[in-house]
């Protein structure tokens, strides 16, 4: 397997993941790994200037994404993304910043189209008839928003989960609606998101499911540190690390 | 004294019959909406149709209006034009005292709650009753409406029934929701009778018919607008469609989204006043164009999709913010995803602003918008006008987002802030208080992912990437 | 007023253009072909779904129907149009039913005639110009025979319909109207059940201000 030369696929780690969720990142590169791809990890990525964007203030994030864009379009592959919000952010926001026609938006027309939440580029090339045998498990997916409705790839994460045989999927009640985090809605609105977190925590907590799974990580900290919050254990998990438990890897190298 | 509008999120959140009976209200209306569209190509294809007849109305209002207008009038039917809402409800008015009007009786119309019109009417001793059920019970209560298609939504049959017994001296059994209605219906059976103007809104106005059409169930819409001598419609321009043609598109987006409903029991269609012959209907119909800021909303590229709504309230059912605070908590006419839109847009973004934070861009109400406006997209835009807005107000965020700009800007020193975690904390103000009152605060790596990547290339080739 | 007509206009005419994406006029996926059986089905099952009552009844039958339907709700004071021989025939039939059964003919103005309708008629008969299948609808244009209170005071309304003029549904009814788009009747009213309302805590309730039953008679 060593000897064949892998196709590369670049890296976005995310800064959430980058800070608090590295092991993520990491699960993220040996899924890569297992699928036939190297990952490329330009060091000098921070951002993709999602928080600022959403919170009205366009020009930071519009100097962000330049950056962003220019770090990921030295080579035509694709970009893959641990998390449906910021692969949204790229994939639909980055085009729409700069003027139409200019040089700016071609550039982010073109990495747009390359760029992929990773559990959807990962899909259908994850070599499912090489699980391991793995103890039977109960989880739980949180369908982030942004993975319902921006790209569009919830239900490829059902799908993927659905293709393990020992692992039973179960849904909270009101699976369609927000875990409460927003990012800086849960500051600014903090009031409404304590609630809406805690109703999700509560349905979540309800399906008995010994894992809660996501392949986004501003919802699994959300959710996270209000259980703990609550004298629970931590029970979140990123899809990408669930998905290397399942297939034997071992986490970090 | 104003009660701030996050003091009215937190007062909603503390009241628990108000969290279940939206609870209770959103998960049904959610759930009726989604049978009526369970044929998701059908949905694609009729949302799609129904956002190119809004968009290209939009484009083309005052052709379409113009239109309307010379087609009303041929039809017998008087047209007003009011740019804001005092202007409408003096031409109200005006109609008024020229019948020498006493008792108004009004089907049902947001438009007319916009512009505070049963208040005026009542300073100058017109008397107006509210003849939609829902309406009927927020106006016993002195209330106003808290949703715009069910405008007692956030009243359980409990509550009614001691309602009417307090206000009306009537008892109802416990639970009798047809004795409740049976009330209402001959309470206001009287008020149809002797009603000197009634008084609607309008749902499309067909430009070359010059035809008003209207959706309802009740049938006190058809009463309103039948039964007493003078009818007046009032319409917010952008209700404008070309022709009837568009007509079945827009009916069917408007009521599945609604209440789950294919049609209502009732669609009227009124093109004029009782004809010479004929023994009933009003012999005069008033139609008002009202502008009220639409016109200036049309002018704007990035926000002239606002207009295209089509009032069915999905976005509302279907934003978890709505369904936790309810429709008061908004403090204006139209609450929900709409009404953070519409209402700085109408009132002015330094005073409704706030309302752009009630919102974690989840997508829902976009998602189930029947004319596709990008309802997030529209947040977001008027968050950004809102900081260009007010510079003073909003120094200190922008400083806060400078700070964050030079840190993510310049991979350095973000590697060496992020080591520190400084970036979180940088963030001053409220930001971990209003974490940490629910929530444990994340505790950063040992090793982050960019040292852990730097160690795994280095191990790797022997050098850094 | 003439100033806030120009005013708006002027303020939207100031409109920046958007490019849209072409615009489709009306496409009405014709759902299935359906012969006229099948929509006949689909409309009665439609109005039985929302609560109507429906009489498959031929041009011999009918009036018999309609007479037994009086006598069974005991329903005595019928309002009725006029000018149309359908409505002649059914006057006769339900005078004919019983002694008690009277007819009140809505030859006067709504004014003169208004304390009758609202306190004395307990059932009215209308016809329908034209009915639309996927909705279980009824297209009543009224006019000068038929005024427009027919269909809404009553606390029980029948209508009479032909079963050939049932159409599909409501874009091929508007592509092709029993009525004239140059000269627009004052008022055409779609109906499709009996009034009814869900505002107090989403509950149906059936007869809120219009007529709380509704009975078809479909004529084959």
């Amino acid at each position: 397997m060593d000897s064949l030369p892998k196709k590369q696929v670049y890296l976005f780690g995310t800064c959430l993941i980058d800070m608090f969720y590295p092991q993520a990142g990491l699960d993220a590169v040996a899924l890569l790994e297992l699928s036939g791809y190297e990952a490329v990890y330009p060091q000098a990525q921070t951002c993709c200037g999602q928080p600022p964007y959403n919170s009205g203030f366009k020009s930071p994030a519009v100097k962000i994404a330049k950056q962003t864009i220019d770090l990921f379009s030295t080579q035509d592959i694709p970009l893959i993304v641990p998390s449906a919000s910021c692969a949204g952010m790229i994939k639909h926001h980055y085009p729409t910043l700069f003027q139409p026609q200019s040089l700016e938006a071609k550039q982010a027309k073109q990495l747009a189209q390359r760029t992929f939440e990773l559990i959807d580029f990962i899909a259908d090339k994850l070599p499912y008839n090489q699980q391991p045998l793995r103890q039977p498990i109960k989880v739980a997916l949180h369908e982030s928003c942004s993975a319902l409705r921006e790209m569009n790839v919830a239900s490829t994460w059902r799908h993927v989960l659905n293709k393990l045989d020992n692992v039973e999927v179960t849904y909270p009640e009101n699976k369609q609606e927000c875990c409460g985090f927003g990012g800086t809605f849960s500051i600014k609105s903090d009031a409404v998101s304590a609630v809406m977190t805690q109703d999700k925590c509560k349905n979540l907590i309800n399906t008995t499911a010994k894992q809660i799974l996501s392949g986004d990580s501003g919802c699994l900290m959300n959710i996270g540190e209000h259980l703990k919050f609550e004298g629970k254990k931590d029970p979140c998990l990123h899809l990408a690390s669930f998905l290397v438990e399942q297939f034997g890897l071992s986490h970090g190298h | 004294m104003v009660i701030s509008f996050s003091t009215r999120i937190k007062q909603a959140l503390a009241d628990p019959q108000l969290r279940s009976n939206f609870r209770g209200a959103m998960d049904f209306l959610r759930n009726k909406r989604k049978l009526a569209f369970s044929d998701e190509n059908e949905w694609e294809a009729l949302k799609k149709q129904g956002a190119a007849i809004r968009q290209d109305a939009i484009q083309r209002l005052p052709e379409l209006l113009t239109q309307l207008e010379q087609q009303c009038l041929n039809n017998g039917i008087q047209v007003h034009w009011a740019e804001d809402g005092q202007e409408a409800n003096h031409i109200m008015l005006g109609i008024a005292q020229q019948n020498q009007a006493r008792l108004v009786i009004k089907g049902k119309s947001m438009a007319t709650e916009e512009i505070e019109l049963n208040d005026f009417l009542a300073q100058h001793n017109i008397e107006c009753i509210e003849s939609d059920m829902g309406e009927y019970i927020v106006q016993l209560d002195n209330e106003k409406p808290s949703h715009i298609i069910m405008p007692a939504i956030h009243k359980n049959t409990a509550q009614i029934t001691e309602l009417f017994e307090s206000k009306l001296g009537i008892s109802t059994p416990e639970g009798d929701v047809d004795a409740l209605i049976g009330v209402g219906r001959s309470i206001l059976r009287k008020k149809f009778e002797q009603a000197d103007i009634g008084i609607s809104g309008v749902n499309f106005a067909i430009a070359d018919t010059g035809t008003l059409c209207l959706v309802e169930n009740e049938g006190n819409g058809r009463l309103s607008t039948t039964a007493p001598p003078v009818h007046i419609a009032l319409m917010g321009i952008e209700k404008v469609i070309p022709n009837i043609k568009a007509l079945p598109t827009l009916q069917k987006l408007l009521t599945r989204s609604a209440t789950g409903q294919h049609i209502t029991s009732y669609l009227n269609l009124i093109s004029s006043p009782r004809k010479p012959n004929e023994l009933d209907g009003p012999k005069e119909v008033h139609l008002i164009l009202l502008d009220n800021g639409r016109a200036k909303i049309s002018q704007d590229q990035q926000l002239q999709s606002t207009l295209s709504c089509i009032r069915c309230g999905a976005c509302m059912n279907h934003c978890p913010v709505y369904t936790r605070i309810g429709g008061h908590a908004y403090g204006s006419t139209y609450p929900g995803p709409i009404g953070q839109i519409l209402t700085p847009q109408l009132k002015g973004l330094e005073q409704e602003g706030e309302l752009l934070d009630a919102c974690s861009l989840n997508g829902a109400c976009g998602e189930a918008c029947p004319v596709e406006i990008d309802l997030p997209e529209l947040i977001r835009t008027l968050r950004q006008r809102r900081q260009t807005a007010d510079h003073k107000r909003w120094s200190l965020e922008a400083f806060v987002w400078f700070i964050w700009l030079q840190i993510h800007k310049h991979p350095h020193l973000y590697l060496l802030v992020t080591r520190f975690a400084a970036s979180f904390r940088a963030l001053k103000l409220k930001t971990p208080a209003n974490w940490t009152k629910t929530r444990t605060m994340p505790k950063p790596a040992k090793l982050s992912l960019h040292q852990q990547m730097q160690k795994l290339s280095k191990s790797k080739n022997g050098g850094v990437k | 007023m003439n100033k806030a007509r120009n005013a708006i206009l002027a303020r939207l005419k100031k409109q920046t253009k958007i490019n849209l994406p072409q615009y489709i006029q009306s496409t009405s996926k014709p759902s299935q072909h359906l012969n006229t059986e099948q929509t006949s089905a689909l409309f009665i099952e439609k109005l039985k779904e929302n609560r109507a009552e429906v009489r498959c009844v031929n041009s011999e039958n009918w009036q018999d129907a309609l007479a037994q339907f009086a006598l069974d709700r005991k329903l005595n004071t019928w309002l009725i149009g006029k000018n149309l021989s359908e409505l002649e025939k059914a006057g006769i039939a339900l005078t004919a039913a019983s002694p008690d059964i009277t007819l009140v003919q809505y030859t006067q103005e709504y004014e003169i005639l208004k304390k009758t309708l609202f306190h004395k008629v307990d059932a009215s008969i209308t016809l329908a110009k034209a009915a639309i299948a996927e909705t279980g609808t009824l297209v009543l244009i009224p006019d000068q025979n038929e005024p427009r209170m027919m269909s809404l005071i009553p606390p029980v309304h029948i209508v009479l319909l032909k079963e050939c003029d049932i159409l599909n549904n409501f874009q091929q009814l508007v592509n092709n109207p029993p009525w004239s788009n140059q000269k627009m009747p004052s008022n055409i009213v779609f109906i499709s059940s009996p009034s009814k309302t869900a505002d107090i805590q989403q509950t149906l309730a059936y007869g809120a201000h219009g007529p709380k039953s509704l009975i078809v008679f479909i004529l084959s």
